[in-house]
């Protein structure tokens, strides 16, 4: 279906992207080109590119399902974030649980994602990060720090997803290249992420797929992303986030030790030991 | 005794958030780098040598191959779990009169619940060298220029930049962090890494044992064959220490494990069958 859709539209330059993500959901871990001389270099420090807003996912096409949107064009510092329940990638549970955040931001109270209390991030959500990323291109694995609390991503190259996996906050991520594309897909994240600064949510079935490229110059690094999750949502639905090269480095930034509100000064609670430490 | 530079500033902390090209970026950092090593060589402080940059591998493309014998990429991890320091050649940590005092005061802290050992409270870094005895499995990654510690146990990662000056003073007492800022170079096999810019929140050791911001330490690291790695840490604190110490410590490798996310209140993966671990858990 969405291929047929992906083949009706005009080929442009996003059009060929969305066709590539088509045929990307039929393949698996194709093998690499052997030759490292040909792989291109992601290697380095990243941001996401300016203007803002550099939070958000952006729709890749839209003529294609995307990401939720806010419909209001806010002022920046101005309206607070209000996710769109009407977007049709939305079932209704998922649609409700956006909407139960529109009410709290919009009563005035105060929304608390996972990564505002040093819980990790999960993918796609970590895509909007606005603090550093170093990626260090190995053979064998592609790991991704996030300045943001120390996140760390490890994308497996040429693997298979391993069978029986127990979900876990970053799942497992394999990748392969495509010519100048390095694909990621991810899978068996658990469900206590969510996928936008909206409150989307998401179940552990979740699979996404991630392509990196580079622009020409090599300064401007493109993330298009795929995700599909059939419990949470209608359809696949597609996004993109734009990273510029910075000088780096990712520094030591330890969200559990100060971990406050800005405005008032007062903590949020943080990630704490259930108990004496295993060792 | 670490050696740093008066050098830094604009090199070793550019603004962050420019647009900075690939072409600029080195011919900036080649210039910040001769322009170190010059200053450096302007006083006490000779130049790190050059002669061990990561050059003796391979680059192709992004990909960089390490030299057999300075290839230490990989998952690591000990068999034995020490929650009190153990120094070489025994003995005990060697405080001096301020040192005691601290470390009598934090332990009198812990048993009457006002100070914490935050590291397992709330999963801040361990800090050096209380991170190296660790049950709890490391990886080493090596691209060209930096080599990479990332520690299972509370997700820290410790970038090594190679063969650049340590960071300027300023920039160590402006930026003091729990795993410190940490420069290194290849002497034949032995990876020698520098570390100085410690905040004061971390421990020797499970007890308490307290450390300063002006904590400096030297690790120099090896195979002892392929399988294994032995670290071993030298301690500097003028502040607490009446002379240096230094500990050693042997790893295993693991090309089957993979590491996995660590956060603070979760589960974690087994780690009972390392020596020293409380056997109860």
């Amino acid at each position: 279906m969405l291929r047929l859709t992906f083949r009706s539209a005009a080929l442009g330059a996003v059009g060929a992207s969305a066709l590539c993500f088509a045929l990307v959901t039929d393949a698996t871990a194709q093998s690499s080109d052997s030759s490292h001389a040909s792989v291109p270099d992601f290697s380095g420090f990243w941001s996401r590119a300016r203007p803002l807003p550099s939070t958000f996912l952006l729709p890749l096409d839209e003529n294609l399902p995307g990401p939720v949107w806010d419909p209001q064009d806010h002022a920046p510092g101005g309206v607070p974030w209000v996710g769109d329940v009407s977007n049709p990638i939305l079932k209704p549970h998922a649609a409700q649980a956006i909407s139960q955040r529109n009410d709290l931001i919009l009563s005035g109270g105060e929304d608390l994602p996972p990564h505002s209390l040093c819980w990790p991030s999960g993918t796609p959500e970590v895509l909007n990060l606005r603090e550093p990323v170093q990626i260090l291109q190995d053979k064998d694995q592609i790991t991704i720090l996030y300045q943001r609390d120390h996140q760390i991503r490890r994308v497996f190259m040429d693997a298979a997803h391993s069978k029986n996996l127990e979900p876990s906050w970053y799942g497992e991520s394999v990748g392969h290249y495509e010519g100048d594309t390095l694909v990621v897909t991810t899978i068996s994240q658990n469900n206590r992420t969510e996928v936008d600064k909206f409150g989307t949510p998401h179940s552990e079935n979740m699979r996404v797929v991630e392509r990196y490229s580079l622009d020409p110059d090599g300064e401007g690094m493109t993330v298009m992303a795929m995700v599909e999750d059939p419990e949470t949502f209608n359809m696949a639905w597609y996004a993109r986030a734009t990273y510029s090269r910075v000088p780096g480095p990712v520094e030591e930034i330890i969200c559990a030790e100060n971990n406050k509100n800005a405005s008032t000064g007062l903590d949020y609670a943080v990630p704490i030991a259930t108990g004496p430490a295993d060792f | 005794m670490i050696e740093t530079t008066k050098t830094g500033g604009a090199c070793s902390r550019p603004i962050s958030g420019i647009r900075f090209g690939l072409a600029a970026s080195a011919f900036l950092t080649a210039n910040c780098l001769l322009a170190s090593s010059v200053m450096a060589a302007d006083g006490a402080n000779p130049p790190i040598s050059r002669q061990s940059a990561t050059q003796g591998g391979t680059t192709v493309g992004p990909i960089y191959t390490p030299p057999e014998h300075q290839d230490i990429s990989g998952v690591w991890w000990t068999e034995a779990y020490e929650p009190v320091l153990q120094l070489v050649g025994d003995g005990e940590v060697p405080y001096n009169e301020a040192g005691v005092a601290r470390y009598e005061e934090i332990k009198a802290g812990v048993a009457s619940g006002e100070i914490a050992d935050e590291a397992r409270r709330v999963c801040v870094p361990d800090g050096l060298p209380r991170i190296l005895t660790n049950p709890y499995p490391f990886q080493i990654i090596q691209t060209p220029g930096q080599i990479t510690f990332i520690y299972e146990l509370n997700h820290v990662i410790r970038p090594v930049k190679l063969d650049v000056p340590q960071a300027s003073e300023l920039d160590l007492e402006i930026f003091p962090y729990y795993m410190g800022h940490s420069v290194g170079r290849w002497e034949g096999d032995t990876l020698i890494v520098e570390s100085a810019g410690f905040n004061e929140k971390t421990w020797f050791d499970s007890t308490g044992t307290p450390s300063s911001w002006q904590k400096t330490t030297v690790e120099t690291i090896r195979k002892l064959d392929d399988g294994s790695l032995e670290w071993t840490i030298e301690v500097n604190d003028p502040m607490y220490l009446t002379e240096s110490f230094s500990a050693s410590y042997v790893y295993n490798k693991h090309d089957d494990v993979r590491l996995e996310d660590y956060n603070c209140g979760d589960e974690h993966r087994d780690i009972s069958h390392i020596e020293g671990v409380n056997p109860q858990n």
